[in-house]
């Protein structure tokens, strides 16, 4: 009997599907995105640099928490809130997706609810970077009730699901472990040790979170898939104590791990994999921007043409250097610059007040 | 500011004697219409010689429509005078040259017509100077509607004093129930006004009769002689009408003295009462100087950009406001802050104001809260709905005037609340004064009552409302 390599499709050799002619195309079984499927995504940044593609291609991106339109460029916020499905900003860790569709269930409350650091200045601890914080408590619990709606809403809207793995370091409450999504007193609040501890996550707890997120989100639609991929984005800096870049190293091996096992574990979820894309030992010399942690616009439309690929649209990226660039740097998407449309209710109503103005001048 | 350099006129010869063309000064002092101790006295000045008064007047006191005597009022004659080009500087002697011949009338309180007829005036000569000239001796009178022999006949204290017994009569007379003529029944004209005999009315009767007589508000006949102390420089957006700007201002831009509860002051005029320019807001400014300036800004931010029901409808929490956390069923709950940070555009320009307004020596800076939106909007569907001009309007801009939604009152009253914070916010940060919109001028709700509102408009108050408001901003410590 022929040993088992015989069998094995070229691109199962490293000569033959890399060195020899690499085709990211055959990274990806199966079909990705169905005609007409409704993407809804969570996780670190990596996640928000889809949605202009998948939306060019024909496919909807669920929205439910987005500020009116009318207020335009005011709304627009630089943490990412307004990028995903619902305004939760980066999620980096599966135990921070996790306790946020808890917390959206009525099943988690964490003891450190907001954060109060002057009397009208409410901050909600799990998303500390939001634009414009509460002016009240009133106020507070009425925002975070809607954006928790809005998690579900985009969860029960939603087809197919993608997220990503971004870290395994977290910062949590001593308490009760909630995790926020940057350590107290970064972007908002006060670090305290005696609170706030330290974690890096295990392949164990990764794998867990991210099998019970997915099991508690289909108890909202039973009917989701999944996509889960690995940001292939370094970390900023690493609180383990070691050098960055074998936390990084440790932080995506467990991620890309967990993720496998999930796949393996769980029906109806995928993996797609752009960390190896981006990071591979086949990719470019561009893939990362001069600070070698940006992935740069030629490394994002790889990614995304490959994934594109797996789908089924019509819609092709144009050659790299045909395309406009989707994604420039830090700033948001096209879908997100797009100007602000002309509001007939707001262009009629300045025409009453300016002409009522000039009337006042006539009235006796 | 440059004196207006004259080089002919009936005093060239004066002037040819001097080997210069004649200067507005010397015009202003042989025209036999100016007053220096009234102009001194009227508009706070103190002056050593009348010739430094009248080159007060022809090189400042003339561009910001001071009045040389009680009789001529540069802002009243200008809308009169027919000359959209003329300037407050030129009317004095426009009016000398050529509308005093006309019968364009000087001010509400000189019947020029009236009066070259009834002291048989020569064709050239000038009706206020000569009466001007003859005003203390008893046998001329201004108006028709003043007497002055009955006045000195009826009397014989004013007469003994040898007082001017028209300004008595405008000053104080009125109060102790003097009958100015036996033409005018002043009783009868105070209870017809305002419901009380003379001794108790809020204005003169004959002042108050003038100003609907001669179709022009109020505070432009209000009397002359008011009390001294700084004068109040009223600037502001379309809410500063109610206020007692002067409507219908069809002029310049420049400044146009007023009274107002017995303080003297000037309104900053935009040309033809149009939309502010920069060059309005630089002249209030320039304006400022010793000045207590009373400022009202913009004010109507909600109506421009909400009065139509928003797509996605949205609310948010005012604690301001009663029933200010009830939110509309579905609506998208926003942050209180994003709308401050919304509107935050439109109170730039005043805090840079406000900066511009003390460094030129302001003596006080006040900004005065705007008025609140109706609990209705009834005007709307009358006024505005069933216009084929508006209707025209939408359709231009992609609306539909029969399915258009208005923005609930509660809604537009929450937004009005957020504007008032910023109003004081800005004013506070710039050094000036607030004065909100008391609870007295709000019905329960907050809304701006009826009997403020005006019938024309849902989106202005009315002079009762302004005028209140007036007061508290001119009283120190006058909020409520």
């Amino acid at each position: 009997m022929e040993h088992p390599y015989k069998s094995v499709p070229a691109k199962g050799f490293w000569k033959r599907g890399v060195s020899e002619g690499f085709d990211p195309c055959e990274l990806v079984e199966g079909r990705l995105l169905a005609r007409g499927d409704k993407v809804a995504s969570a996780g670190s940044c990596f996640a928000a640099n889809i949605v202009p593609y998948i939306a060019r291609a024909g496919f909807e991106y669920v929205r439910t928490e987005a500020l009116p339109s009318l207020f335009g460029e005011v709304g627009a916020d630089n943490f990412s809130y307004s990028k995903f499905s619902a305004a939760y900003g980066n999620i980096y860790t599966p135990r921070q997706a996790l306790q946020l569709l808890q917390r959206a269930l009525g099943e988690f409350a964490p003891q450190e609810d907001w954060w109060q650091p002057t009397e009208d200045v409410i901050v909600d601890p799990f998303r500390p970077g939001l634009k414009f914080p509460a002016s009240s408590i009133e106020e507070f619990q009425v925002l975070r009730a809607q954006h928790l709606g809005a998690v579900l809403k985009a969860l029960r809207q939603a087809d197919v699901f993608v997220f990503t793995l971004g870290l395994t370091e977290a910062w949590r409450s001593r308490a009760d472990g909630a995790v926020f999504p940057a350590c107290p007193g970064t972007i908002a609040g006060v670090y305290d040790p005696k609170l706030h501890e330290f974690h890096n996550f295990s392949v164990a707890e990764v794998t867990a979170d991210t099998a019970a997120f997915i099991d508690l989100a289909r108890r909202v639609n039973p009917v989701l898939r999944f996509i889960l991929t690995v940001s292939p984005v370094p970390l900023v800096a690493t609180a383990a104590g070691g050098h960055v870049l074998n936390a990084t190293v440790y932080s995506k091996s467990v991620l890309r791990v967990a993720a496998e096992e999930v796949v393996r574990s769980l029906p109806s979820v995928t993996y797609f994999p752009a960390y190896e894309i981006v990071t591979g030992p086949q990719a470019p010399e561009d893939s990362f921007q001069a600070d070698r942690r940006e992935p740069s616009q030629s490394a994002i439309d790889r990614v995304m043409r490959t994934f594109l690929g797996a789908c089924d649209t019509d819609y092709r990226l144009p050659p790299a250097d045909a395309s406009q660039p989707l994604l420039g740097g830090t700033a948001p998407g096209p879908a997100l610059a797009a100007p602000v449309p002309v509001n007939p209710l707001t262009a009629m109503g300045a025409y009453i007040a300016s002409a009522l103005c000039e009337e006042a001048a006539q009235n006796d | 500011m440059v004196g207006m350099q004259v080089a002919e006129g009936k005093n060239a010869k004066a002037a040819k004697a001097k080997k210069g063309p004649v200067d507005m000064v010397e015009w202003v002092l042989e025209s036999g219409l100016f007053d220096a101790a009234f102009y001194a006295a009227h508009h706070g000045y103190s002056f050593g010689t009348e010739e430094e008064s009248a080159r007060h007047y022809a090189e400042e006191g003339s561009n910001f429509s001071c009045k040389p005597n009680l009789f001529f009022d540069p802002a009243y004659y200008l809308q009169r005078a027919g000359d959209v080009s003329l300037t407050a500087q030129q009317a004095l002697r426009h009016f000398a040259e050529r509308g005093d011949a006309t019968g364009v009338r000087p001010s509400p309180v000189f019947d020029n017509r009236w009066y070259r007829q009834a002291y048989r005036l020569a064709p050239g000569a000038n009706s206020l100077a000569h009466y001007l000239r003859h005003r203390r001796g008893g046998r001329h009178s201004p108006l028709p509607e003043f007497d002055v022999a009955y006045y000195l006949e009826h009397n014989p204290d004013v007469k003994a004093a040898g007082i001017d017994p028209f300004e008595h009569f405008l000053l104080t007379g009125y109060r102790e129930g003097r009958k100015p003529s036996t033409d005018f029944d002043l009783d009868y004209h105070s209870q017809l006004y305002f419901g009380v005999p003379p001794t108790r009315a809020p204005a003169n009767p004959l002042l108050e009769h003038l100003s609907r007589r001669l179709d022009v508000p109020a505070a432009a006949v209000a009397s002359p002689m008011a009390a001294p102390g700084p004068e109040f420089l009223l600037a502001g957006d379309s809410n500063y009408f109610a206020l007692g700007a002067p409507v219908k201002y069809q002029g310049a831009r420049g400044l146009i003295a007023g009274t107002v509860h017995g303080r003297r002051g000037h309104y900053v005029m935009e040309e033809n009462s149009a939309d502010r320019s920069p060059a309005y807001w630089d002249l209030v400014a320039e304006s400022s100087r010793g000045r207590d300036l009373i400022l009202s800004w913009r004010g109507n931010q909600h109506i421009t950009w909400f009065l139509f029901e928003p797509q996605p409808l949205f609310d948010f929490i005012e604690p301001a406001v009663r029933n200010g956390a009830a939110l509309r069923d579905g609506a998208v709950v926003v942050p209180r802050r994003l709308l401050k940070a919304f509107f935050q555009p439109s109170f730039e320009p005043l805090a840079v104001l406000l900066g511009n307004a003390r460094q030129n020596g302001a003596e006080s800076v006040t900004v005065v809260g705007t008025p609140p939106p109706r609990s209705d909007l009834a005007l709307f569907e009358k006024l505005i709905r069933p216009s084929p001009f508006w209707r025209q309007m939408a359709q231009g801009c992609g609306l539909d005037l029969d399915t258009a939604q208005l923005t609930r009152p509660l809604l537009l009253l929450k937004l009005w609340a957020v504007l008032q914070e910023m109003l004081a916010e800005t004013a506070v940060r710039g050094g000036a004064r607030f004065v909100p919109v008391p609870d007295s001028l709000r019905d329960p709700d907050g809304f701006l009552p009826g009997m403020y509102g005006l019938d024309t408009d849902f989106t202005h108050a009315n002079e009762a409302f302004g005028s209140r408001m007036m007061q508290l901003a001119l009283e120190p410590g006058g909020e409520e």
